[in-house]
C-alpha cells in the first residue's frame, strides 16, 4: 500500500502529463465499477497495457472505484435495468442481442451495463478533474513544498533517503 | 505519438496470449477432474483434453468415472470424446455442438485401482431383507403366547361378566315394580266381591279394577320384552366368550406369522424400487421444462435481460450425436451403439424434439433395444420412452442384505419389456419382466428359515413373471404391482407350515382350553337368574283377573 502511494507521488511528481495520469484514473474507474470478471475488462487492460499511463495511478485508482462500485452496486444495477427495459432503446438492444460480440461483453447484464454506462458518463468529468488537479498539485503544492524550508530539511534527512531507495 | 506507446505492455499481453493458449488444454483437463470428481463423489479420470478454438472443438481422451458406490469399478468410461462447437455462439456463451461422438463407451467396466476418494463415504448396497418378507417358519414358545392368550381371553371374559351382572343389577331393580303376591291376591278378592254387588257397583268397580289391573299387566308385558332382548344378548355374549379361545388361536396365528393370509412378497420387494422409479420419472419430466423465477440479483451479480432473437437456441444444444462401446449388463457383456439428437437445455428452447435411441447385443442371444422421445416444445409437454431387454442372463447375484452372500441368485433369464408414456396430467406406464428358470442357492450356515424356503419354492418354478402399471394423473399416479410369485410363495408357505399348524392350533386350544375353562364354565351359569324372572312374570300374569 505504502509502496503504490509512494509511485503515485512519483508519478505526479514525473514527467507522465496531467493527461497521461487522468487517463490512468479513468481506466481504472471503468474496470473498477463493473464487476472484475466482466468480458470487456479484459479489452480495457490491453489499453492499459499497450498505452503509457500509469500503472500505479491505474491500480489505486481500480482500487478505490471497485470499493465505491461494491457500496452503489443496488443503485448501478436498478439503473441498468431500467436502461435495458426503455422503450426507446429496444431496438438498439435488441439489434445489438444478435451480434455475438455484444453478448461476449455481457451488456445484458443489468449490473454490467449499469455501472459501465455510469463508468462512462463520469469520465469526462474525472478526466478533466484529475488533469486540473495533477496541473495544480504540479504548480502550486509541488513547488511550494520543494521551497519550503521543511522540504530543504526532509530532503536532507534519512526518510528521504529511504524514499529514493524505494524509488530506486 | 510514440510516447503515448507502451512497448513492453504489447510483448507482455502477447507472452500472457500466448501461455495461456499454451496451458489452455491442461487447464481444461484440470477442470474436469477437479470438478468431475467432487460432482460424482468418486476419481473422474482424464488422459488428456484438446481444445481448438477455431472452428472451436473439445477432444478428450480416456474418460475415466469411477462408480462412487464400486470404486473398483468405472461408472462410464469412453477412449475418446470429441465434439464441434459452434464458435461464434460461444462467444454468446451458448454452447451449441454440431456434433458430439463418444467412441469405446464401457460401462460397469473393472478398474486397475481403487477410484474412491477419501473424503466421500461408499454407501453400501443395502439389498432385501427376506427375513421381513415372508413369515418366519419356526415355532414360537408356546407357554408365552397361551400366556399372553389367556390375559387377552381372561380381560374379554371379565368385560363380559360385568356386562351381565349389570343386567341383572338392572332387573333386580325391575322386580321390584312387578306386582306382589299380595297385590294380585287383592286383586282377586275385588274381583271375587263383584260377582255379589249390584249392577252398578260391578260396572263401577270393574272399571277401576281393569284399570289398576292393566297398567300392571302393561308394565310384566314392557318387562317381557326387555327380557326376551336381554336373554338374547346375553346368550349371544356367552357364545361369544365360548369361542374367545378359538379367536385368539387366529389371533396369534396371524401374529407370530403362521397364517398363509396376505402375502404381498412382490410388492414389499419390488414396490419402493417402483415408486421411485415413477418418482424420478415424474420430477424428471418436470425438471426437463426450466421455469424462470424472477429473482432479485445478489450483491455484485445484475440480472440478465433477454430479447427476441432471429435464430432462438438453447443455452446448452446438442445436435447430433452417436456413441459405441461395450456395456456390461448383469452377466453379458453387450456391444452398445446409439445415437442422439437434439438434446437441449432448456428443452423448450429449441424447435425440434430431443430423440435417443440406444442399441446393445451379446454374442448370446441378449439385446437391448431403448427410445425415447422428449418433446418440450410446446407446454402440454409429451415424454414417451420404450425399453426392450430381453434374455439377459444373470449370474451369482447376491439377494442378501448386508455383505454376507446368504442368499444367492446363481443364474437366470431375464426378459424385460417396459413403455411409458407423461404429460403435464397423465402418466401411463407398463413394465413386463419375466425371470425364466431361476436358480437360486441358500447358505448353509448364514441362510435364514426364510431364505431356504424362498429358494426352495423358487427353485421349482419355470419363471416368475412381474407386471407393473402406472397410470393416472403425474401428481399422484397409481401403482399396480402384480406376480405369480405372491401366489406361488403362499401356496409353498400353506404347505409348508400345515403340519406345524395344525400341532400348534392342537396344543393351543388343549392349553388355553384347560386355563380358560372354570372362567367360562361360571360364566355360562351368569345368565340363569333370567330364567326365575320369566318365570316370575309369567306367574304373575296368570294370577292377574282377566276381563
Amino acid at each position: 500500500m505504502l509502496t503504490l502511494l509512494v509511485k503515485v507521488i512519483k508519478a505526479l511528481n514525473s514527467d507522465y502529463s496531467p493527461a497521461q495520469i487522468a487517463l490512468a484514473v479513468c481506466l481504472g474507474m471503468i474496470v473498477g465499477f463493473p464487476p472484475l470478471g466482466s468480458s470487456h475488462n479484459a479489452i480495457i487492460l490491453l489499453f492499459v497495457l499497450m498505452l503509457r499511463v500509469n500503472l500505479g495511478v491505474f491500480v489505486v485508482s481500480l482500487g478505490l472505484f471497485s470499493g465505491l462500485a461494491y457500496l452503489v452496486d443496488p443503485l448501478s444495477e436498478s439503473f441498468g435495468f431500467w436502461l435495458l427495459h426503455l422503450t426507446a432503446l429496444e431496438g438498439l438492444w435488441t439489434s445489438l442481442y444478435q451480434v455475438s460480440v455484444w453478448r461476449l461483453l455481457e451488456y445484458n447484464n443489468s449490473l454490467v451495463i449499469g455501472s459501465f454506462v455510469v463508468a462512462m458518463l463520469l469520465t469526462p468529468l474525472v478526466f478533466l478533474g484529475t488533469k486540473v488537479l495533477v496541473v495544480q498539485y504540479r504548480e502550486q503544492v509541488m513547488t511550494w513544498v520543494q521551497k519550503s524550508r521543511f522540504s530543504v530539511w526532509v530532503r536532507s534527512g534519512k526518510v528521504f533517503s529511504a524514499y529514493q531507495r524505494i524509488q530506486g | 505519438m510514440t510516447n503515448w506507446i507502451r512497448s513492453w505492455g504489447i510483448v507482455l499481453f502477447a507472452m500472457a496470449t500466448l501461455i495461456w493458449l499454451l496451458s489452455v488444454d491442461w487447464l481444461v483437463k484440470r477442470a474436469i477432474v477437479t470438478y468431475g470428481t467432487e460432482l460424482n463423489g468418486a476419481q473422474v479420470e482424464l488422459e488428456s483434453a484438446d481444445l481448438s478454438l477455431w472452428p472451436a472443438g473439445l477432444e478428450l481422451t480416456n474418460l475415466q468415472v469411477t462408480d462412487a458406490y464400486h470404486p473398483m469399478f468405472n461408472s462410464f468410461e469412453a477412449s475418446k470424446i470429441s465434439a464441434t462447437l459452434d464458435s461464434a455462439l460461444l462467444l454468446r456463451r451458448q454452447v451449441i455442438v454440431e456434433q458430439l461422438d463418444v467412441i469405446g463407451v464401457r460401462m460397469n467396466s473393472p478398474r486397475v485401482r481403487s477410484g474412491a476418494t477419501n473424503d466421500q463415504p461408499i454407501a453400501a448396497n443395502a439389498g432385501f431383507d427376506f427375513g421381513g418378507l415372508i413369515p418366519d417358519l419356526s415355532l414360537p414358545d408356546m407357554d408365552t403366547l397361551v400366556a399372553e392368550a389367556q390375559q387377552q381371553v381372561s380381560a374379554e371374559v371379565a368385560e363380559i361378566e360385568k356386562e351381565i351382572d349389570d343386567i341383572e343389577e338392572r332387573w333386580r331393580s325391575n322386580i321390584k315394580q312387578v306386582p306382589s303376591k299380595d297385590k294380585v291376591a287383592e286383586y282377586r278378592a275385588r274381583w271375587d266381591q263383584l260377582s255379589n254387588a249390584s249392577f252398578m257397583e260391578k260396572m263401577l268397580g270393574a272399571k277401576e279394577l281393569k284399570s289398576d289391573v292393566s297398567g300392571d299387566l302393561k308394565l310384566i308385558r314392557s318387562f317381557n320384552q326387555q327380557l326376551k332382548s336381554d336373554r338374547s344378548l346375553i346368550s349371544t355374549q356367552i357364545t361369544r366368550a365360548k369361542r374367545l379361545p378359538n379367536a385368539q388361536l387366529d389371533r396369534t396365528m396371524q401374529a407370530v406369522g403362521l397364517s398363509t393370509e396376505n402375502i404381498a412378497f412382490v410388492r414389499a420387494i419390488t414396490g419402493d424400487q417402483v415408486d421411485q422409479w415413477v418418482t424420478r420419472a415424474k420430477t424428471f419430466s418436470e425438471s426437463l421444462s426450466s421455469n424462470t423465477v424472477v429473482q432479485a440479483p445478489s450483491r455484485g451479480h445484475g440480472r440478465w435481460v433477454t430479447f427476441a432473437e432471429d435464430n432462438p437456441l438453447p443455452q446448452v444444444l446438442i445436435r447430433r450425436g452417436q456413441f459405441n462401446g461395450a456395456l456390461q449388463l448383469a452377466a453379458s457383456n453387450m456391444a452398445v451403439d446409439g445415437k442422439f439428437s437434439n438434446i437441449a437445455y432448456p428443452l423448450e428452447g429449441y424447435s425440434q424434439p430431443a430423440a435417443v435411441i440406444i442399441n446393445a447385443r451379446d454374442d448370446g442371444n441378449a439385446s437391448l433395444l431403448f427410445e425415447a422421445n422428449i418433446d418440450h416444445r410446446q407446454a402440454d409437454f409429451s415424454d414417451g420412452f420404450n425399453l426392450e431387454l430381453m434374455n439377459l442372463p444373470i449370474q451369482d447375484v447376491s439377494l442378501s442384505a448386508g455383505v454376507e452372500n446368504s442368499l444367492l441368485l446363481e443364474a437366470a433369464s431375464l426378459n424385460f419389456i417396459a413403455s411409458g408414456h407423461a404429460s403435464p396430467d397423465t402418466v401411463l406406464a407398463n413394465v413386463v419382466a419375466k425371470l425364466s428358470d431361476p436358480r437360486l442357492t441358500a447358505d448353509a450356515d448364514l441362510a435364514t428359515k426364510s431364505e431356504y424356503f424362498l429358494a426352495e419354492t423358487l427353485n421349482t418354478l419355470d419363471s416368475v413373471d412381474l407386471q407393473v402399471n402406472v397410470s393416472g394423473a403425474l401428481e399422484n399416479p397409481v401403482v399396480n404391482i402384480a406376480s405369480n410369485l405372491d401366489k406361488i410363495l403362499a401356496a409353498g408357505l400353506k404347505s409348508q407350515i400345515s403340519a406345524q399348524t395344525t400341532k400348534f392350533k392342537q396344543q393351543f386350544t388343549d392349553q388355553l382350553g384347560e386355563q380358560t375353562s372354570v372362567q367360562l364354565g361360571t360364566l355360562s351359569a351368569k345368565g340363569d337368574f333370567l330364567k326365575d324372572i320369566q318365570a316370575l312374570l309369567n306367574d304373575r300374569k296368570a294370577a292377574m283377573p282377566s276381563f
